[in-house]
């Protein structure tokens, strides 16, 4: 049974998810010129590739590995990162808060993520995937993001206390 | 607004599916740049064993009793020329065994040939020309021509995953020998066939093969899946298709063949191992 995709049928999955790509590639750069670039990139790459492509039923996800790396390879050639060690940025936290989310803008705490760490919180917050399909776009174990995603999370927190006692 | 509804509210550039068909039409272009490529290393690879088992005809021969319109570019068996283009119109005129396949860009005949490749496969004896950057082409009209050449057993299309080229297979009688020739200033190519000189023993052929198929898309991903391996389709007695590799003196050639294609990791489509003689289409 022959399951690989045609190039009109690739051409009509990209259609079908260009936005998810571009938002997903925006929250890594923030600048519309340079995130139709990387979507360009990706979409170049995944159609020189995808009669590769072992599971036709996981475009998206798929889609979604090659955006993320085409992301950081942008990031890498440009080296505009700053981590969230270095960062000297304040969140702007809001008072009776529960969740971070409601304390903090992860939009904006994106960027002083490690870019390696930004799929999760776009991948979990903003997609509200599940920890076992974001597993298949960044093709590790599903513990492995569980674990990473709690871990920046907890990061996150701990940078927003020490900000706020900064401020007292 | 949190984090999530900015997000959600990422403004969408209006031109984002130009970008998208733009970066498409790269990648189609950097395929047929490689394909090119690719069957320009196999044709080197290729040429000394045709050398010796081809009788390859001298330039006399191909042009003899023709009436040159245009400067020679080569003369060939296998290989490649052309050059890039789009959008050209295919058009053929055929007499006895000569066959003149001509090229327009906006009802006026290109000075070149557009990007083409030359195979010659046998069992059965077959030519498969591919034009790249062709778009219309009366193939009901290229047909009829090829099949009035007195030379030829059949003709038949390839379906390839590439809107923007063609490609087409001349299957030869018994004993056929050929030239393809290339030429500028009108761009256009020629191809004649004449009677081999030393004719050759019918002799069983082993393949690696796949199951029997219809005309269509799904064939011609698994030609592309083994263009590497130097696959082509072939024409069975039955008028369906098959991906066929090999030429294989023996079974056990062939069996090391498959074997080394069923572990590869995108080995999806069962083929097994065939046999028919040189001068025969498959079952």
């Amino acid at each position: 049974m022959n399951t690989k995709i045609t190039e009109q049928e690739f051409g009509e999955r990209i259609e079908a998810c260009k936005e998810k790509m571009y938002r997903f590639a925006y929250c890594y750069v923030k600048n519309e010129q340079e995130a139709l670039d990387i979507v360009s990139e990706a979409t170049y790459k995944a159609f020189l590739a995808y009669k590769r492509m072992k599971n036709p039923e996981y475009f998206e996800s798929w889609m979604g590995r090659i955006v993320i790396n085409c992301a950081l390879d942008h990031i890498r050639r440009n080296k505009k990162v700053t981590y969230l060690e270095d960062n000297q940025v304040e969140f702007a936290a809001k008072e009776n808060a529960v969740s971070l989310e409601d304390k903090m803008d992860l939009y904006d705490a994106l960027d002083q993520l490690d870019p390696e760490d930004r799929a999760i919180i776009i991948l979990k917050i903003f997609e509200d995937q599940r920890f076992k399909d974001m597993a298949g776009v960044l093709s590790m174990p599903e513990n492995t993001v569980k674990t990473k995603f709690y871990r920046i999370i907890e990061k996150l927190k701990k940078n927003l206390i020490r900000k706020e006692v900064d401020a007292l | 607004m949190t984090g999530k509804e900015r997000y959600d509210n990422i403004e969408i550039p209006a031109r984002l599916s130009e970008v998208i068909q733009q970066a498409q039409q790269r990648g189609r272009m950097e395929k047929r740049r490689r394909n090119v490529l690719r069957r320009s290393t196999l044709t080197a690879a290729c040429a000394a064993a045709i050398m010796i088992t081809v009788n390859v005809p001298n330039v006399a021969m191909a042009l003899s009793d023709v009436p040159v319109i245009g400067s020679i570019v080569k003369v060939l068996q296998i290989g490649s020329g052309g050059q890039r283009t789009d959008g050209v119109s295919v058009t053929t005129t055929a007499e006895e065994n000569t066959l003149n396949i001509n090229f327009s860009l906006n009802g006026e005949q290109t000075s070149s040939a557009p990007a083409y490749t030359v195979d010659y496969k046998a069992a059965p004896d077959r030519l498969i020309f591919s034009f790249y950057g062709v778009r219309n082409l009366d193939y009901m009209k290229l047909q009829e021509d090829i099949k009035g050449l007195s030379n030829v057993k059949d003709v038949y299309n390839n379906v390839i995953l590439d809107d923007s080229a063609f490609r087409f297979v001349v299957e030869l009688k018994e004993n056929i020998n050929y030239s393809v020739s290339e030429y500028q200033q009108p761009g256009y190519i020629q191809l004649k066939l004449f009677g081999a000189k030393k004719p050759e023993q019918a002799h069983d052929v082993y393949y690696v093969r796949s199951q029997a198929m219809e005309q269509g898309e799904s064939i011609a991903v698994l030609d592309e899946q083994y263009a590497g391996d130097d696959s082509s389709v072939i024409k069975t007695k039955q008028g369906k298709f098959i991906v066929a590799m090999g030429g294989f003196n023996t079974r056990e050639e062939a069996e090391q063949h498959l074997q080394k294609l069923s572990a590869r990791e995108d080995y999806f489509e069962p083929l097994h191992i065939d046999h028919w003689m040189s001068n025969a289409s498959p079952e």
